[in-house]
């Protein structure tokens, strides 16, 4: 027995990540369609994206690189869906280096970003921008400032959108996806009263929990859990559903290969053996 | 998005497919060429963007302005510049200014701004009466007791002994609950990033669609 309990100790850790690995792809070929609950905080989100009215304006900013897509590209593309059908203008911004391949992925997963919209009239994609929170706060004052062009270097002026979104109080709401969400609610929230809704990374859930308690975020949805809950709100389960059955998949394994290496060392600590 | 069907495509898929196993060869394998091929590629690449980005971001927002007659940006460029002379041990005192300017504007800004949502907002939910559900109620206590005893455990003048004992030792475990919250929503964050991987390869290989 303790020859067993041994080797459950010292199993070569290569193997759990082989485990891992292969765990997380059976959900993907075989979907499970594990159940999953809604969050007040997620309905609170979806219910601030669904009042916008027609004509008003979105800025959305996203710090999310192409690396952060599993968790957040969902979410992003599930709210844009929204927006879209309810034909409110959109303002996109990034503080990602990459942000010019999630716009084109954006453009791939929301037809009607393609069909429906015009650009520079419904949409405008100012792109990079870089300073941190200063920059956030010059952008309430005045968003040409910061970007005399958008991201394809037509000027800001020619932008016919631009011209009916030009300070923090034209704007209805402000998104984030990914992080850099403080900032906004720091210089848009806090001094302008717009709005900010979180679409965060699952990384930062908790931080972030004592902004929307507190009200100075209206709505929260965080990580590939709250892409889910977001499909799930507006009818179109896609992308998040189905990674969560991966995601729930792989942390109950994580969960039971724990057990079995922590097993091996209680045992041996119980039995006063291997020390 | 379809399956690609040109030669630049299914050369671009598949240069991902190769550089993704090469990179999670250091974990399931052991530390080989590939791996750091694959890392000196990604680093390599990265770093272009950036310098690129970078570059065309001043362009648009501070050197064509100037060219067009705005000389008030001569001063973020030259603090800008200045920066650069840290790698110069005679000169660098000059990028102490434009450290001073950066680090006295985001003080100056933040210091303004986040008194209210981080602090005065953050009090008032804390100490807010609570909903009616038990739930609502443990919360409430639960936040702020927690809060007021990890408070307590950085009391460092007075000796953790009497009351202070259990209070501190009280706080310290809640700060270790949201710790370990805060690590568990990391493995959540890494897992969905790995599973973008595991789909990736599962796409390219036709398994499932693209």
């Amino acid at each position: 027995m303790s020859k067993v309990f041994s080797k459950l100790e010292d199993i070569d850790r290569r193997y759990y990540y082989w485990a891992i690995f292969l765990i997380l792809a059976v959900p993907f070929i075989k979907p499970l369609g594990m159940p999953i609950s809604i969050k007040q905080s997620t309905r609170d989100l979806y219910k601030g994206v669904d009042q916008v009215e027609p004509g008003e304006v979105v800025l959305i900013d996203w710090h999310m690189s192409v690396s952060t897509w599993p968790e957040c590209l969902d979410g992003l593309v599930a709210e844009l869906k929204v927006l879209t059908s309810h034909d409110v203008k959109i303002v996109i911004t990034s503080i990602s280096v990459d942000c010019e391949m999630s716009w084109n992925k954006v453009n791939q997963l929301v037809p009607a970003l393609r069909d429906k919209y015009e650009y520079g009239k419904d949409i405008v994609f100012l792109g990079y921008y870089a300073g941190g929170e200063p920059t956030n706060q010059q952008m309430a004052i005045d968003v040409w400032s910061v970007f005399p062009t958008d991201h394809f270097k037509t000027p800001i002026a020619e932008l016919p959108l631009m011209a009916e979104a030009r300070t923090a109080n034209d704007y209805a709401i402000v998104l984030t996806t990914g992080e850099n969400e403080i900032v906004w609610v720091n210089q848009w929230w806090t001094p302008y009263g717009v709005p900010v809704g979180v679409m965060g990374i699952a990384m930062k859930g908790s931080a972030l929990q004592p902004y929307y308690n507190s009200g100075d975020i209206f709505g929260l949805a965080v990580g590939v859990r709250g892409g889910a809950e977001f499909e799930l709100l507006i009818g179109e389960p896609a992308g998040a559903v189905t990674r969560m059955d991966s995601i729930s998949l792989s942390h109950l394994s994580v969960v039971i290969l724990i057990i079995i290496a922590n097993t091996g060392v209680l045992y041996n600590k119980l039995t006063g053996g291997k020390k | 998005m379809p399956y690609p069907t040109d030669l630049l495509g299914l050369l671009g898929i598949w240069t991902g497919f190769f550089l993704t196993i090469a990179i999670y060869s250091y974990q399931l394998y052991k530390e080989n060429v590939l791996y750091r091929l694959a890392e000196h590629i990604y680093v390599g690449i990265a770093f272009a963007i950036v310098a690129v980005t970078t570059w065309e971001t001043t362009q648009k927002t501070a050197v064509v302005p100037l060219l067009n007659g705005e000389y008030i940006y001569l001063i973020p460029l030259a603090l800008g510049v200045m920066m650069y002379t840290i790698f110069t041990s005679k000169i660098r005192w000059m990028s102490r200014y434009s450290v001073a300017v950066l680090v006295g504007t985001s003080i100056g800004v933040r210091t303004v701004s986040l008194i209210v949502p981080s602090i005065i907002s953050q009090v008032i939910s804390t100490i807010s009466a609570p909903k009616n559900t038990a739930l609502d109620i443990f919360n409430y206590l639960f936040i702020g007791v927690g809060t007021v005893c990890a408070l307590l455990y950085f009391i460092l003048t007075h000796e953790h002994k009497g009351v202070l004992k259990g209070t501190a030792q009280f706080g310290r475990y809640v700060m270790m609950i949201g710790l370990g919250t805060m690590f568990g929503n990391t493995i959540l964050m890494r897992m969905a990033m790995l599973s973008g991987r595991v789909e990736y390869l599962l796409q390219v290989l036709k398994i499932i669609p693209m």
